[in-house]
């Protein structure tokens, strides 16, 4: 009989038919899971399945089902899973940036099992770093256990500051930098550091490490107080106009190139920037340091805060105890932490981790620094973030302005600055309050 | 032919060729970065003098890649298959009968394609919940085995072959699916070409639908894959180049195959005669 399809639906029909004969004789092997997880970092996902089988051997009859689900993926697919109640997991992580959304209306409302006892109870309140419980923490409620600290630190090309004769540890203040910076910058050649004037992610941490933040402990908004007036004179100067010293060309192979020929000699660096710096600039191994972030006056904090991670459990999950306990199996373990570091640059929450000798092992591509032991001396020192559901609407406010404000640099210089920052940073801290008011919660 | 046309021939090409070129300029790339090293990967802008295989292995040891390149097959075939089946007996109907109703099943049919599909994901995928069909091939192929676009494609086709040949089946004693099957279907060939290669594609790029129905990784078509490679904090560029690479393959390969076909699909109808 002839096939009256013709030749590429026969060679479909072909595909079909011998690609389904090797998925039948290859088939997904059935998971019947008492606790289903899910991770949004591959980095976390290898990890934990080296620990997991501890954990099962551990509790018999207990199979965890570890899903990696991308970072973009795992907030639509919770939300949806939270709204539609199917589908939901035990246990989730969950990246920073994306958990005050989760926290949205009334408590009971939360999809997350409030931990404030367990946490109190277990005494990691006090064996974590306190600080980073508050992005996790709505309404006084902690939902979410810390997977992580982040201290930020500047990265930079130690070969060419030795070539310059530039002294880092006479560097204490942003006044020190900055001086340097001005005297080493090249116009279009080379810029002291890496940041960018049109969007907030490196203003953040600068932001924080004054105190201030997008909101506050109450979730109101502050992105327009003195704190957040005071760092956006200091920093647009530093991005823009005649005595810039900082530029941004991007991600991926131009900033690869732009390290590499000494274009920045700076960058800020949170611990899970340090390990993205070693993949994509491989070439300066041996060549770069760490330095702490400046501090805004003598004597101040010498370092903020970028990026984070949380676990949380659903209140979907019929074995709370059970969740709770690979939780802390996972964020506790030593060791594993400790292997976790060596492949992330990732310093954990929890203090006690980091007498690991892990952490004191020196990097040759940091200049054989200790990179560990210089995360965790900041670490305590990490300022507070709190969380709103409205931190996505906040950032996005907070670039407008920043863009606005360097626009305005540009063209006018110092002259009527600070009368428009405070301005534009209340037109987008109200734009965020107007948003915040349709929902009373 | 004149020297006049042979110059504007000769710069039709020449744009053309430039055209070509600044097209291809990313896959070049692509190819090029699938076979740098981690540390050439953004040291030369194209090719390293060293040629590494590294991404290649990097990719096969890490995931199971073929795996995910099976399970794209099987997806983007089987709903190549059945959407072919059921749009070209619905576009045969459409074309070739007449019946009550007809006009408005049309014009409600031509209005889903106006609807985005985001729009309707929330209680399709409640509907599939309810169905026992999340974590599964056949939450893929279910909701997708029809395609109005692919219906009106193949009424458009249909409408070309004349009605005297079908009357002629049917004085012979054919039924009217033998008619479908016998003398609709291979004289709508080229469109069904055509077809195949824009169902497949589409199917074989579908992201937002599996990453939502698919949870079990070794379930994961390609793009869902891939995108596991995307890290938040950090990745390894020259990994997912590889996987992009081999990903695009296929299509490629495919569109050689079926490019005669794809065209003359594409252009019937467009010269009456």
């Amino acid at each position: 009989m002839r096939f009256p399809y013709g030749p590429a639906a026969l060679s479909m029909l072909i595909l079909s038919i011998l690609s389904g004969v090797w998925l039948a004789f290859n088939p997904v092997p059935p998971k019947k899971a008492t606790l289903v997880m899910w991770t949004f970092a591959k980095t976390h996902y290898d990890a934990y399945k080296q620990a997991i089988p501890s954990f099962e051997a551990k509790h018999p009859g207990v199979k965890v089902d570890l899903q990696l689900v991308s970072w973009q993926a795992v907030t639509s697919r919770l939300q949806a899973a939270f709204l539609s109640d199917l589908d939901v997991p035990d246990l989730v992580e969950v990246e920073i940036s994306a958990a005050g959304s989760f926290f949205r209306g009334p408590l009971k409302d939360v999809g997350f099992l409030d931990l404030t006892d367990r946490i109190k109870k277990s005494g990691l309140y006090d064996r974590m770093v306190r600080a980073r419980f508050a992005p996790y923490t709505s309404r006084g409620h902690i939902f979410g256990l810390p997977h992580d600290v982040h201290p930020v630190m500047i990265a930079y090309r130690r070969d060419i500051f030795d070539q310059l004769g530039i002294d880092v540890s006479k560097i204490h203040t942003w006044d020190d930098f900055i001086a340097i910076g001005r005297k080493v910058t090249i116009p279009g050649k080379r810029y002291m550091l890496e940041l960018p004037d049109s969007e907030s992610s490196r203003f953040e941490p600068l932001l924080y490490q004054r105190g201030g933040g997008l909101f506050d402990p109450q979730g109101n908004c502050t992105m327009d107080n003195e704190i957040a007036v005071q760092t956006m004179l200091f920093y647009v100067p530093l991005v823009a106009g005649p005595n810039r010293i900082a530029s941004d060309l991007g991600g991926g192979q131009i900033f690869t190139r732009a390290v590499e020929d000494g274009y920045f000699l700076c960058m800020i660096a949170p611990d899970w920037r340090s390990k993205t710096i070693e993949v994509d600039v491989p070439k300066m191994r041996g060549k770069m340091a760490l330095m702490p972030l400046p501090a805004v006056y003598p004597g101040g904090r010498r370092t903020s805060t970028w990026g984070g991670t949380m676990i949380g459990i659903t209140k979907h999950c019929k074995y709370p105890d059970l969740a709770w306990e690979l939780a802390l199996h996972l964020y506790l373990n030593k060791d594993d932490l400790a292997q976790r570091f060596r492949d992330t640059n990732i310093l954990p929450a929890l203090k006690e981790a980091w007498d690991h000798p892990a952490y004191d092992e020196p990097r040759p591509y940091w200049s054989n620094q200790p990179l560990g032991r210089l995360y965790a001396q900041l670490a305590p020192d990490v300022p507070f973030q709190y969380t709103s559901p409205f931190v996505g609407t906040a950032k996005g406010k907070l670039s407008e302005a920043l863009v606005a404000c360097v626009q305005y640099y540009k063209q006018h210089g110092d002259k009527g600055f600070e009368e428009f920052v405070r301005k534009r940073l209340k037109q987008s801290a109200d734009e965020v309050r107007r948003l915040m008011r349709r929902n009373p919660y | 032919m004149s020297i006049f046309h042979r110059i504007v021939r000769f710069v039709v090409n020449l744009f053309l060729l430039a055209f070509a070129a600044l097209t291809l300029t990313p896959m070049v790339w692509l190819l090029a970065a699938t076979l740098k090293s981690p540390d050439d990967l953004f040291s030369y802008t194209f090719f390293a003098p060293r040629i590494s295989t590294f991404n290649f292995r990097d990719l096969f040891s890490t995931v199971p890649f073929h795996r995910y390149m099976i399970n794209s097959i099987f997806v983007a075939s089987t709903m190549v298959v059945v959407q072919l089946f059921f749009s070209s007996l619905a576009g045969f109907a459409l074309a070739k009968y007449e019946f009550k109703g007809k006009k408005p099943i049309m014009i409600l049919m031509l209005s889903t394609m106006m609807l985005p599909s985001q729009v309707l994901m929330a209680p399709l995928y409640e509907l599939i919940y309810r169905m026992g069909l999340v974590d599964s091939y056949a939450g893929l192929v279910v909701p997708g085995a029809v395609s109005v676009f692919g219906i009106f494609l193949f009424r458009q086709s249909i409408l070309q072959v004349p009605d005297e040949l079908l009357h002629a089946a049917r004085i012979d004693g054919c039924s009217e699916f033998r008619i479908y099957w016998d003398i609709v279907m291979p004289v709508s060939r080229p469109m069904i070409g055509a077809f195949c290669l824009i169902s497949f594609m589409g199917t074989w790029n579908s992201f937002l639908w599996p990453q939502i129905i698919l949870h079990k990784t070794e379930r994961f078509t390609l793009p869902i894959a891939l995108n596991q490679l995307v890290g938040l904090y950090q990745q390894q560029y020259g990994t997912l180049m590889a996987g992009t690479f081999l990903s695009v393959l296929p299509v490629i390969i495919l569109f050689m195959l079926l490019q005669k076909e794809f065209i003359a699909g594409l252009t019937a109808g467009a010269v009456k005669g």
